[in-house]
């Protein structure tokens, strides 16, 4: 490829953020360019020629690399962390339910309800699509990895903290450490099957809600 | 031609969603198409497709999968039924509209 065409492609991915992005929008934007390249050359243009009437076509680098990144930008991540919260939160609470460590917070049922509420009025405000189920495992799915590592972590900083203000607590706490990843993994994978037995958007299912 | 960028804005991706409601294509195709259908008389800054094809995956509108085909691997997009709902409703919304602006216009 003409030095012209990949000096555009650095311009245009260096403003691009996120990794992957970078990556794909790479590809995409070299293959478009390789192709305009070879059909001007087939219409009788020199190399340098073809490959400066190429990058002209394709417009200023670092706008277009700034309008891709915002094209890209979507609040799912953001929306997956919320889940992921109000899961570590639920988290914490069953844990310590489960092992009776006292230092975790106690189980209790006023909160219990909150964290359910919290979660039927997120299913709620997904009513706004008709795709809401679908749309709500999948942040589910990923909200619950990011829950479980969160609780993992959590637990492990409050058996440190529990080593040193009481001994006999050790136990109990090394317990809760185990049933925090296996909570995450027990959720994540919960989500993944409730997830494959509902429709994909390309099936029937899906196209008669949206009618 | 170059149209004023203010009136293009927005109809690129009623464009767009007509031809992938036809078939799926790969950026570079849907240039070639528009600039076939409009006898090349639309000449769309050929960068500028990406934002709104971006734009629309992110929105679910269209979605995409990469196909390999003489050694190169292409990014096809392809339209969604969320899309194809979208393009009837815009569809009928730019006839209504250009239909009162040409009577505005052709009325002396």
């Amino acid at each position: 490829m003409q030095k012209y065409m990949t000096d555009y492609l650095d311009k245009t991915c260096a403003v691009i953020r996120g990794r992957e992005l970078r990556q794909t929008a790479r590809g995409e934007l070299a293959d478009h360019m390789r192709e305009r390249y070879g059909d001007l050359i087939a219409d009788g243009l020199e190399p340098e020629a073809a490959a400066l009437e190429t990058i002209k076509r394709m417009g200023d680098p670092e706008t277009l690399g700034r309008r891709i990144t915002e094209a890209n930008r979507s609040h799912k991540g953001l929306i997956n962390a919320l889940i992921g919260l109000v899961l570590f939160i639920f988290g914490i609470f069953l844990i310590g339910a489960i092992s009776g460590a006292e230092i975790i917070w106690y189980f209790d049922a006023a909160s219990f309800t909150t964290v359910i509420i919290l979660t039927v009025a997120y299913a709620f405000l997904c009513c706004g699509s008709k795709l809401t189920l679908l749309k709500f495992m999948r942040h589910i799915k990923s909200g619950a990895l990011y829950a479980g590592g969160i609780v993992a972590l959590a637990t492990l900083i409050l058996v440190f903290q529990s080593m040193a203000d009481n001994p006999s607590a050790v136990g109990a706490a090394l317990a809760t450490t185990l049933i925090a990843p296996i909570y995450g993994l027990l959720l994540s994978a919960a989500a993944r099957i409730a997830e494959s037995r509902l429709p994909s958007p390309e099936d029937g299912a899906i196209k008669n809600l949206l009618e | 031609m170059a149209y004023d960028g203010q009136l293009l804005k927005g109809t690129v991706s009623i464009m767009v969603l007509k031809l992938l409601s036809e078939n799926d294509h790969y950026g570079y195709q849907i240039i070639k198409e528009l600039e076939k259908r409009s006898e090349s008389v639309f000449l769309l800054n050929e960068g500028a497709l990406y934002p709104v094809l971006h734009k629309l995956e992110t929105d679910e509108h269209i979605s995409s999968y990469w196909e390999e085909s003489g050694g190169r691997k292409r990014k096809y997009y392809h339209i969604t039924p969320k899309g194809t709902a979208l393009f009837e409703s815009k569809r009928q919304e730019w006839a209504d509209f250009s239909g009162m602006v040409s009577r505005i216009l052709g009325g002396n």
